[in-house]
């Protein structure tokens, strides 16, 4: 399978040879580089403790103590954020003997965009051919950060008829092996992402990590935190402080809350389209739904409005003792 | 006592912190991931420019990088192929490809000719002709292969095809080559 000296591989070592940068191209390239580097370095804005505290400062000046007061009541929001993060708090901690693993099932569906150039033959005019793919997934963490991930693909859903005809006759569903089930096994990492536990010190790394990004800060100041509690090993006070960091959005209203969850949405303009982003946690504070809606149709993607045009269903993290147990 | 030496994995997590240490990815790799635009692209200066926007891309995105593969050269080269299609996409030109061996000696003092170079010439400029003719898919997998010396597995990633894909392609790529030149062996002979 990996021979080299094919008289082909031979012909095109020999004589398809390209120069490298010369030096003033190289340096051209690293100027430019070294500017986004540093300016990434320079560029992180407060903390947002830091202008949480401008802001009440100012407040304060102004309106005096009638508007203390008010901010010492805690918008519903956050009101009902602390609840969950004060349950979460009394969670015990999740016992991992060597050999056990974490484990989570989850349904996802997201939005798929496949280049015209992929589907060589089949007549196409739009630079993308976009649908939703539905998978499962079950993944697997081990106590050294090792991980198994098996992920089911189901068929794909179709914002027309044309699309569905172009994707089959493109032979698509064989290249992305819909229907199967594929397990794929990653060996510890070697250097594991680790979040502080303490309140401001996580809201400074939360903050730090979103300079620079593209949507609105509060959007994605909710991404960032998500992605501590999505699929991880979190220690109840970890989460609880991450949820009271969420509490503390002031662009995210809270939909419904009863005994199954609560849900919390935000809305934001995503490349111009009007975007709601949702996302359910558990009364213990478990991630247990996050979906994002098209509000508005996105004529240039073929997406009808209020389209949901990602989503992701999880179970609540449990203890597991070999690779075959869900 | 010798430095012990540093995982490409290890400085991208580094740069997470210290954005700066990314400069050590592009020191260690420019020089690859701009041989590889410049087999794509047909200026020089567009491989420099492309071969910066890669490094950014993957700059802006390096937080998603698997930490459990060291060496993120496979990693850089699926950028680049984004990359390159993104700008094939907008500029509406033709594909092709430019193994420049011909570019190269273009440049020298026509005297200085041999018959060797002369061959390597003819010989380049027949291997564009036949690589033009492959389909892109083909021929990008045959040169990941060849060219840039990537693995099966690291192809599959890269391309985000099967393994066994990577293989048939490969073979394909190469039948054709030999159909258009039936005269390869003697040449690199």
């Amino acid at each position: 399978m990996t021979d080299r000296r094919h008289p082909v591989d031979e012909a095109l070592r020999r004589f398809a040879g390209n120069p490298g940068p010369s030096g003033a191209e190289r340096q051209a390239m690293m100027h430019r580089l070294n500017d986004v580097f540093h300016d990434a370095g320079i560029s992180r804005p407060p903390s947002k403790t830091l202008r949480l505290g401008w802001a009440m400062a100012l407040v304060l000046v102004v309106t005096g103590v009638l508007v203390v007061l008010q901010l010492a009541r805690p918008s519903e929001t956050s009101a009902t954020m602390e609840e969950i993060a004060s349950a979460a708090e009394k969670v015990n901690p999740l016992d991992m003997p060597d050999q056990s693993y974490l484990y989570i099932a989850s349904e996802w569906t997201a939005l798929a965009a496949t280049p015209a150039e992929l589907l060589e033959e089949t007549e196409f005019d739009r630079e993308h051919l976009y649908y939703l793919a539905p998978y499962d997934r079950e993944i697997w963490v081990g106590v050294d950060g090792s991980i198994q991930l098996k992920t089911t693909r189901h068929p794909p859903r179709f914002f027309s008829p044309d699309d569905e005809r172009v994707y089959y006759e493109a032979d698509l569903d064989e290249w992305e092996h819909i229907g199967e089930t594929i397990t794929e096994t990653f060996g510890p990492p070697e250097t594991v992402e680790t979040w502080p536990t303490e309140l401001e010190a996580l809201d400074q790394v939360i903050t730090s990590h979103i300079a620079g990004r593209e949507r609105p800060p509060d959007v994605e100041y909710l991404e960032e935190a998500l992605n501590i509690l999505r699929e991880r090993l979190v220690e109840p006070q970890q989460r609880a402080n991450t949820l009271r960091l969420i509490g503390r959005l002031e662009d995210l209203e809270v939909v419904t809350s009863d005994e199954e969850g609560t849900t919390f949405a935000i809305e934001y303009p995503d490349q111009g389209i009007e975007t709601r982003m949702v996302v359910t946690l558990s009364p213990e504070g478990y991630l247990l739904a996050e979906k994002a809606i098209s509000l508005e149709e996105n004529p240039a993607y073929g997406i009808p409005a209020n389209t949901t045009v990602s989503s992701a269903n999880y179970t609540i993290p449990r203890v597991v003792d070999d690779l075959n147990t869900p | 006592m010798a430095e012990r030496h540093q995982s490409d994995a290890e400085i991208i997590a580094a740069s997470l912190d210290t954005p700066e240490e990314f400069g050590r990815i592009f020191e260690r790799h420019h020089r690859a991931v701009f041989r590889f635009v410049a087999k794509r692209r047909p200026s020089r200066d567009d491989a420099a420019d492309l071969t910066t926007e890669i490094f950014l891309r993957a700059f802006s995105i390096r937080r998603r990088y698997d930490r459990t593969r060291p060496e993120c050269l496979p990693w850089l080269y699926g950028i680049a192929h984004n990359v390159i299609g993104d700008r094939l996409r907008r500029s509406k030109r033709d594909e092709r490809v430019y193994l420049t061996a011909g570019d190269i000696e273009r440049g020298r003092d026509p005297s200085e000719d041999s018959d060797s170079r002369t061959v390597a010439q003819q010989a380049s400029a027949r291997l564009n002709a036949a690589l033009a003719k492959l389909s892109r898919k083909d021929r990008e997998t045959l040169l990941l292969y060849a060219l840039e010396g990537l693995t099966y597995q690291e192809i599959s990633r890269v391309l985000d095809i099967p393994v066994g894909t990577v293989g048939s392609r490969i073979s394909r790529a190469r039948h054709r080559i030999l159909e258009l030149i039936p005269d390869l062996e003697q040449i690199v002979r």
